[in-house]
């Protein structure tokens, strides 16, 4: 595998869990709660006992009190699905951004994993999110496993809405993150939206390169679009441009913001110059997607 | 308006390639990003431009072109003309001896260099100047330099000399140069106190000043019987008045006052010091006993310094050397001697001589001179001079042939010939050209070149040469007995010279005056001459075919001549001679009564005047650029 992550980085990762907002119905016992009553000690609620309900249940104080029989119920603790989408379409290329959303894709993967969790990694070309990897679970599957992503290609374009809906999000049992550029015309509001719908835990991290945050463009240019040849930008980029293009900046950034904000998702902004310590033990604990 | 440097607009061509640089980058460079999204997006916060930024590339082209223009106009150094405003000067600038007198803490030639340069920078750019340097002889410095610091390199390169002055010579040339318009104002930069009423278009620079100054002169050392050292000597007192009442006192307390201290020095040691009464302009002369504490065999040198401070130091020393340890003459006189003959050998200390008869002669007794007194020898001496008086006969090889003897009935006098060769002059130096009556003469005809001295009817009677083997004779073609000449006073000087040429030292005097011109007598066997001067300078006489060289002594102090010989037996010779400084020169309150009354030519003109305008094409240049970078920078930041 690709020296992607540092171990005592992971080591430090032991520490920190992805924070759920909803509880989730998962399948297989994990570490997150559930909506359904289990097995688990801590006390959900009461009920009138039904004939042939477990008797060991009974709360005889209550019984003792009402001479009436109630039934105590615990909640359920279910296992989350965790499922990681990463734009893969030429413009991840530039700036390293394809290296940083592997990165972000292995780290949020592994958090998953030692939480009990299944992880499944897509990438996204076209209209398709093909797996790269899926359900994935336990540490040392994870460590087989993982070296999958160096395969992961990037290139062509990617039309994050429609390869989200199109594929298989599950329903109320995890979390979907979503690792892109999000610098398209692109809906990708409908992606999040649609996840939203299935009550699905989002997570939008934004990655962009320094030089696209603070552009080095001087002068007389023709600025050519990498994913589509006829889009181009011609201009002489004066400071008066800089200082345009930087509130355009300030403003896309802000609008996926206020978006996932507006629909109970996460959203973070990650530069390829920050560390993975800054992103994960800082903005993250920060932003409380990580506690 | 002109420019220096025209050939400077070339650089205008870098405008051209500016252009084609603006238009070649001008051209829009392609470049792929990873997306265009975010730059459309920024045409919304796009401010809405001004229609003149259209023309802000085009602002700085035009202004990066101003500042070629500036530049190549800096470089062209650009000068305004002003007709008729420049002066064309000439300064006569005192290089004589008293120059060195001190003016506060420089020397009078220091402030009148100063003050010509001050006149020079007060002139208008394309003034033009001459320097005419006025010493012992007047020599143009520079001619019409418009150039101010290349006048100033001249002025700078003229010193000032040990050497007197005349003014006469240098402003008779300003003069010219004033009559033929190469000048319209001269100036004259002296020491010399001078009247207004004296000078007429002469503007003065007067850098005399009332300043005190001692001079010592015309020492002498001498042994007395006890073999103590007496030293005598003058001294002199310029710039201060000894009232009449203490001349005539015989207070010694009134006198020390105007007393001046001379320091002995013996072979360099110092030694005792006398008190001299120094009246002004006037000669003061001392007379010291040193004792015996150095025999005249010892003796080196003798020093004399005044001790008061003045102003001017070089004349306050005068040192005589003992040149004595030089060889001594041998003479060998073969035959009868005349008794004025051996008197005269007898009294000069630098020869000794010896009497043999003629049958003791073998020709190889090896004397610097052999004096053959009315006997012919068969053979010459293998070395050294050889005269020959009262001679009757031919000596093979002699380079002369004796014909016959003539009596003279009454007598007839010798006269002396009107030869100008400087052997003539050396044989004949200080001579007073006493008549000689001879009765007796014997004819020769020479085969040599001979130079003549004395004759008789145009014919040679005393002469002197070399034959032909090299060697140096001297002729007296008369018996001294025959004649009045043993009692004359040139027969002391003639035969003064004729030993000095017959056996040439170098030089006989050790002491002269700054400007004096003596001449180095040059022997058969010396190979060179060298003079260092006090300055230390360098200076070589070769020998060649000269058997004298003349030689001027125009700085103050000790000159070391060495000789270098040829033969074995005495290699190098080394002398000292001390020239001194001219009293006259050390005389701070001398006055100049001549008149230098100048004209000038009627239509004289004025040169053109420049005004320098680098300066503010410079500062215009210098706008240009800031503007540009200005412009730039805003562009960018």
């Amino acid at each position: 595998m690709k020296n992607v992550i540092d171990e005592q980085f992971l080591q430090q990762l032991e520490l920190f869990t992805l924070a759920v907002k909803d509880n989730v119905a998962g399948l297989f016992g994990g570490n997150h709660k559930s909506k359904k009553y289990g097995s688990s000690c801590e006390f959900a609620d009461y009920r009138d006992y039904i004939e042939g309900d477990d008797i060991t249940k009974i709360d005889w104080n209550l019984y003792g009190r009402f001479e009436k029989m109630y039934l105590k119920l615990f909640l359920d603790e279910r296992q989350m699905q965790t499922r990681i989408y990463i734009d893969g379409s030429t413009s991840m290329t530039f700036f390293r951004k394809d290296e940083m959303a592997v990165r972000l894709a292995v780290t949020l993967a592994y958090l998953s994993v030692k939480d009990m969790d299944k992880v499944s990694i897509y990438v996204i070309h076209d209209g398709f999110a093909e797996p790269v990897i899926e359900n994935l679970i336990g540490k040392d599957s994870f460590m087989n496993e993982i070296p999958a992503v160096n395969k992961i290609k990037f290139g062509g374009d990617a039309r994050l809405s429609e390869a989200i809906v199109r594929s298989v999000v599950g329903y109320g049992d995890g979390r979907s993150i979503i690792i892109s550029d999000f610098l398209s015309v692109e809906n990708y509001r409908d992606a999040i939206d649609y996840l939203r719908s299935k009550r699905r835990d989002v997570l939008c991290l934004q990655v962009l390169g320094e030089e696209e945050l603070n552009p080095l463009q001087r002068g007389r240019l023709i600025l050519r679009d990498s994913e589509n040849d006829s889009r181009f930008y011609k201009s002489n980029i004066t400071r008066d441009e800089l200082s345009a293009y930087q509130q355009a900046v300030e403003y896309v950034t802000k609008r996926i913001e206020n978006f996932c904000l507006s629909r109970e998702a996460d959203c973070l902004l990650v530069s390829t110059t920050d560390t993975m310590k800054d992103i994960f033990l800082d903005k993250m604990v920060t932003r409380r997607i990580m506690q | 308006m002109t420019f220096l440097y025209p050939w400077a607009f070339l650089v205008l061509l870098a405008i051209p390639v500016l252009i084609l640089i603006y238009i070649l980058r001008n051209k829009y460079k392609e470049e792929t990003i990873p997306s265009t999204y975010l730059w459309e997006i920024s045409q919304k916060f796009l401010k809405k431009k001004n229609p003149m930024n259209k023309f802000e590339h085009l602002l700085a082209l035009i202004i990066q072109s101003l500042t070629i223009v500036a530049l190549a106009i800096c470089l062209a150094h650009p000068q305004f003309s002003l007709k008729g405003q420049a002066d064309n000067v000439v300064f006569v600038l005192d290089t004589s001896a008293s120059m060195q007198i001190s003016y506060g803490n420089e020397t009078r030639f220091d402030k009148a260099k100063k003050e010509i340069k001050s006149v020079a920078n007060k002139c208008k750019d394309g003034s033009k100047f001459t320097i005419v340097a006025a010493g012992e002889e007047n020599k143009t410095i520079c001619l019409s330099v418009s150039d101010k610091s290349r006048f100033e390199m001249y002025l700078d390169s003229v010193s000032v000399t040990d050497l007197t002055s005349d003014l006469e010579e240098p402003m008779n040339t300003a003069q010219k140069y004033l009559s033929d318009g190469t000048a319209n104002l001269v100036y004259l930069a002296t020491d010399k106190k001078i009247e207004t009423s004296q000078l007429e278009n002469v503007n003065l620079i007067d850098v005399s000043n009332d300043v005190i100054n001692y001079s010592i002169d015309n020492v002498e050392y001498s042994y007395n019987s006890n073999g103590e050292l007496l030293v005598t000597g003058d001294v002199y007192g310029y710039g201060y008045t000894v009232p009449e009442s203490v001349i005539n006192s015989d207070d010694k307390d009134e006198k020390a006052k105007y007393s001046t201290s001379v320091r002995f020095y013996i072979n360099g040691k110092k030694g005792k010091w006398a008190q001299v009464f120094t009246v002004n302009d006037q000669v003061n002369s001392f007379s010291v006993n040193l004792g015996n504490s150095v025999s005249s065999a010892d003796l080196e040198e003798v020093t004399c310094v005044i001790e008061e401070k003045d102003a001017l130091d070089k004349d306050n020393t005068y040192t005589v050397y003992n040149n004595s340890k030089v060889n001594t003459t041998r003479v060998l006189i073969v035959g009868k001697a005349n008794s004025y003959l051996k008197g005269y050998f007898a009294s000069d200390k630098s020869t000794s001589y010896k009497v043999i008869t003629s049958k003791e002669y073998t020709g190889k007794e090896g004397y610097d001179i052999t004096i053959f007194s009315n006997y012919t020898p068969t053979v010459l001496p293998s070395t050294g001079a050889s005269w020959f008086i009262g001679c009757t006969d031919s000596v093979e090889g002699s380079g002369f042939i004796a014909q016959n003897t003539y009596d003279i009935e009454g007598g007839a006098y010798l006269t002396y010939s009107d030869d100008s060769s400087l052997l003539y002059k050396q044989l004949t130096n200080k001579t007073a050209r006493n008549d000689i009556t001879i009765s007796q003469y014997t004819r020769y005809t020479l085969n040599e070149e001979f130079t003549p001295i004395l004759t008789y009817n145009n014919l040679p009677i005393v002469f002197a040469g070399k034959n032909s083997s090299g060697q140096r004779e001297v002729v007296i073609g008369f018996d001294l007995e025959t004649s009045d000449f043993s009692m004359k006073y040139d027969f002391l000087r003639l035969l003064n010279n004729f030993t000095l040429y017959s056996n040439p030292k170098v030089m006989s005097n050790y002491r002269y005056d700054v400007g004096t011109t003596t001449t180095f007598s040059l022997p058969d066997n010396l190979e060179k001459l060298v003079v260092t001067t006090p300055s230390g300078k360098e200076q070589t006489v070769e020998k060649a075919n000269d058997d004298y060289s003349e030689y001027t002594f125009d700085e103050c102090g000790t000159y070391d001549v060495k000789a270098y010989y040829t033969t074995s037996t005495t290699s190098t010779e080394e002398m000292k001679i001390y020239s001194s400084f001219l009293k006259e020169e050390g005389n701070t309150t001398v006055s100049d009564t001549k008149n230098y009354k100048l004209a000038i030519k009627q239509d004289a003109k004025k040169g053109d005047a420049t005004y320098d305008a680098l300066l503010w094409v410079v500062i215009v240049g210098a706008i240009f650029f800031a503007s540009d970078w200005i412009l730039y920078t805003h562009e960018q930041y």
